[in-house]
């Protein structure tokens, strides 16, 4: 509806799953900490840190799942464009787009546990999408975290963004079980 | 002062919460007391101005209840559930919310130092409120009640989770405020009302089954003190007992 | 209570994120761009903006230059020549380019809309359907416009048209077989490009904006270049044309990331369990919200005119040192007039969403907002009625805010207008909710079963 899948080169493509599939991350993984962030409840993450299945756990297995929503949805979206004649090389944009979703919602999900505040999570992951589409932060940044540059997939960027998602989530993970 | 409550209901979808009360609440301490879910918190969220009362009439030393500005000018509340903002310190959140009662500033900066000196919170006015214990955030909550110097404090379900020692403590900083102002408890610890009230009135699924003085209601219910006859007067009207 | 209320809003992780946003994106813009502006005028360094106009704004133009940057000129042989080019090589792939919502889209037409373009392009040119797909190499300029042919073996061909004898050039420049002449008048050619955009569809290449922007560039020369300058001196005073590209920039902020201030305050009150405490107290309820608003308008303001003295102060400088004189309130009055009324419709409409949900609905419907009004308001002079954001990412060209003021003006005041609107409705909302009048005409139906929950998301 708001924009065309048709036909479209590998850097066009790549500029589709970049602004527009990246949301899902933000929507699906930002949510995961809803009801045991904040001072507010407390209580309530005070009951589960004391039960036997720990808050890691329980919060791995929001992210996992959401992962595999985003995933799903990702590859869903990448066979309809291709059957609309789009040209890309089809896994390694499926990955690159998931790691970059799992980047705008890690990123969110951390603020939240960091700062408490489900509101900041979504200013953060959403700011810098914003900027991204903008284009204040742009394919040349530093701050560009999408690994496909003019429909070149850059390894480097692939390693940084891997890197980023596994620190994020170790973090987030390493936080979750503290008080 | 007097609070007179006249034909008062109210509803929630087709549940019948309150049903046509009729009390009135003088000067000094008055309990409230009732089961979980008789409708104690419905009856004081409405006389705080925060629920619409549907029908009925409601006058706070004159004034009708709907005139909700000048109301909120003579009442003070004490929420069974409240909090404060976690990270304002107890000095902060007292100023704040002498603010929004319209006490001027040099009023309020007064009013704030004498409460915090009378509920033993003096030293802890730069603690932030989430790091206050919950007998301290108790307490808080009736220094904020009283900033306004009000002539009705409404107080719900005050000692919930606080220890025995916490509780006496409590009730004789009441005590003391009652003596020219109308306090409405609402509990559903019968001892506390013994040892505090003048007065008590009972709500038992939303109707009033007793209203009168703590003696007259020791003697209503047939016990040896106010606990047992409580419960005498509960069992009797859960069995089909006419209440009074 | 404006202070506390102040201090609760800036003390805010939420605040800070909106306050980094904000400062990178204008880093990013607009930092140094009035320092590089004015040591060009002294120098020889420049700005992107002075690169791409030709030259500085605040240096007086040399007549010895030669170039002086374009302007945008109706010039009827260009367009009718880039305009058939660019159609031809859409036709013959059967693949249009659109950019209806600022996103590409590729069109690709049926068999009946190919041949309408077939005969607008043959009622153009002359030409049949063959010698459409047949055309020779140079039948169009190798540069023209936002084209460029990269036929091989191009600068082989034009060294032998260069040895054919001057009234042979001159006779196959008229043969319109070889070379492309219009052989419709220009009414009927915009009449003609008109027909072809509603075809293809929304966004094409051929819209009358876009055919102006791509094929209606044209040299300045000297007098133009130096009017020009006079126009950003004496009618501009130097600081507006700065002010504007400033305001430009803070828009695309100021029209999303506030809404997320008013969205956390109003939301704090209730995850705080605070709301009943504030609720009885005596404070009238339009003090508090209108308090509360003002506090989050100058919040999310002051730090805009911070950052404004970065440009000012270097142009104070500069008008000290050479004597011109400007305005030294030029950022303040574009301020006020350009970027407070965006924040006030966005922190109102955050305000009031969140006040009547509960919920951090207000996000959502900002963000689409801003979204496509980014993606149909161009890059300059083309402000509505309802434009969110106002663009005018030049420094120069004073005549489009000329020529719009009327529609930016009222767009100003329409803007102002609902938010005040928008803020006295939450007034009446809270005050309905404060008293619990609204308790029960607020539970959502029951038939939305857990939908309903979904709008009751504490945050």
């Amino acid at each position: 509806m708001i924009r065309g899948i048709s036909n479209l080169d590998p850097a066009r493509s790549a500029d589709c799953f970049s602004s527009s599939l990246s949301i899902l991350g933000i929507i699906l993984i930002v949510p995961a900490m809803r009801w045991e962030s904040g001072q507010a409840n407390m209580g309530l993450k005070e009951l589960l840190l004391t039960k036997s299945i720990s808050l890691r756990v329980v919060l791995t297995f929001r992210v996992v799942v959401s992962v595999l929503i985003l995933l799903c949805l990702v590859t869903g979206f990448a066979i309809v464009m291709r059957w609309c004649g789009c040209e890309f090389p089809f896994w390694i944009y499926i990955f690159a787009a998931t790691g970059y979703a799992i980047f705008l919602g890690l990123m969110g999900l951390l603020t939240v546990r960091i700062s408490g505040s489900q509101t900041a999570g979504y200013l953060s992951s959403l700011g810098y999408w914003s900027l991204c589409e903008m284009k204040v932060i742009t394919e040349k940044s530093l701050f560009w975290m999408f690994p496909v540059i003019n429909g070149h997939v850059e390894i480097y960027k692939v390693i940084v963004l891997i890197a980023v998602d596994i620190l994020s989530i170790s973090i987030f993970l390493y936080l979750s079980n503290h008080y | 002062m007097e609070i007179e409550i006249r034909n008062l209901c109210k509803t929630y979808g087709t549940k019948l919460v309150l049903d046509n009360i009729c009390m009135n609440i003088p000067e000094g301490m008055y309990g409230l007391l009732g089961e979980n879910g008789s409708g104690k918190t419905t009856l004081m969220r409405i006389l705080a101005t925060v629920l619409e009362p549907p029908s009925g009439s409601l006058r706070i030393d004159g004034t009708d209840l709907r005139m909700k500005h000048k109301i909120r000018q003579v009442i003070g509340y004490l929420p069974q559930d409240f909090s404060v903002y976690p990270s304002m310190r107890v000095e902060a959140a007292m100023d704040y919310l002498g603010v929004l009662s319209e006490i001027p500033r040099s009023v309020r900066r007064e009013r704030t130092d004498f409460l915090l000196k009378r509920l033993n919170l003096d030293t802890e006015r730069r603690k932030r409120f989430k790091d206050l214990s919950g007998g301290m955030k108790q307490r808080f909550g009736i220094a904020q009640a009283l900033l306004n110097d009000p002539k009705f404090l409404i107080i719900d379900e005050p000692t919930a989770g606080l220890d025995p020692e916490e509780r006496n403590r409590f009730y004789d900083i009441l005590t003391e405020l009652a003596e020219h102002r109308s306090i409405l408890i609402s509990t559903h610890i019968a001892s506390d009302v013994e040892a505090v009230c003048a007065r008590a009135a009972v709500l038992r699924a939303g109707r009033l089954i007793f209203q009168g003085s703590i003696q007259e209601l020791v003697e209503s219910g047939g016990g040896s003190n106010l606990e047992e006859s409580y419960l005498n007067m509960i069992r009797r009207f859960r069995e089909g007992g006419a209440g009074r | 209570m404006f202070l506390k209320e102040m201090k609760k809003t800036v003390c805010s992780v939420v605040y800070l994120l909106f306050l980094a946003l904000m400062i990178y994106n204008w880093y990013e813009n607009f930092y140094g761009v009035t320092e590089k502006e004015i040591r060009k005028a002294y120098e020889s360094d420049s700005s992107v903006y002075s690169t791409v106009t030709g030259g500085a704004i605040l240096a007086e133009p040399d007549p010895e230059t030669g170039s002086y940057g374009t302007k945008s000129e109706e010039n009827p042989e260009k367009i009718m020549c880039g305009g058939t080019d660019k159609l031809i090589i859409e036709y013959l792939n059967n693949s249009y380019a659109t950019y209806p919502v600022s996103y590409y889209k590729e069109v690709i037409l049926d068999e009946e809309e190919q041949e309408k373009i077939l005969e607008i392009i043959q009622e153009i040119t002359g030409l049949n359907e063959e010698q459409i797909s047949n055309l020779p190499d140079d039948y169009f300029p190798r540069v023209n416009g936002n084209i460029i042919h990269m036929e091989s073996g191009a600068e082989t061909e034009m060294d032998i048209a260069a040895d054919i004898g001057e009234a042979d050039v001159a006779a196959e420049a008229k043969d319109y077989t070889k070379h492309f002449i219009s052989q419709v008048t220009y009414d009927r050619f915009k009449e003609l490009m008109a027909e072809a955009s509603d075809i293809i569809g929304p966004g094409s290449n051929y819209t009358r904006d876009n055919l102006l922007l791509y094929y209606g560039q044209v040299e300045m020369d000297y007098e133009e270049a130096v009017d020009e300058y006079h126009t950003t001196i004496y009618d501009d005073k130097v600081t507006i044309a700065f002010a504007r590209l400033f305001c430009d920039y803070l828009s695309r902020t100021l029209g999303l990331y506030p809404v997320f201030l008013a969205v956390a305050m109003w939301m704090r009150d209730r995850r705080c369990r605070m709301q009943e405490l504030i609720n009885v107290k005596a404070i009238g309820t339009a003090k508090l919200i209108i308090v509360r608003y003002l506090a989050l308008l100058a919040a999310v303001l002051i730090p805009v005119f911070l950052l404004s003295l970065e440009s000012l102060v270097p142009l104070v400088e500069f008008s000290v040192e050479t004597g011109i004189e400007i305005d030294l309130f030029a950022f303040a009055k574009y301020i006020l007039w350009w970027l407070l009324p965006t924040s006030m419709i966005v922190l109102a409409l955050g305000m009031f969403l969140t006040i009547l949900t509960r919920t951090p609905v207000a996000v959502i419907v900002q963000l689409v907002w801003w979204f496509m009004d980014s993606s149909f308001t161009e890059l300059s002079g083309d402000t509505g009625l309802f434009t969110l954001m106002i663009r005018h990412n030049l420094l120069k060209g004073s005549e489009l805010i000329r020529q719009d003021l009327g529609i930016i003006w009222m767009n100003r005041g329409i803007m102002a207008g609902v938010a005040v609107l928008l803020v006295l409705l939450s007034i009446v909302i809270y005050d309905m909710k404060r008293g619990g009048k609204l308790e029960q005409k607020n539970k959502m139906p029951k038939w939305l079963g857990a939908l309903a929950k979904r709008f009751s998301i504490s945050i």
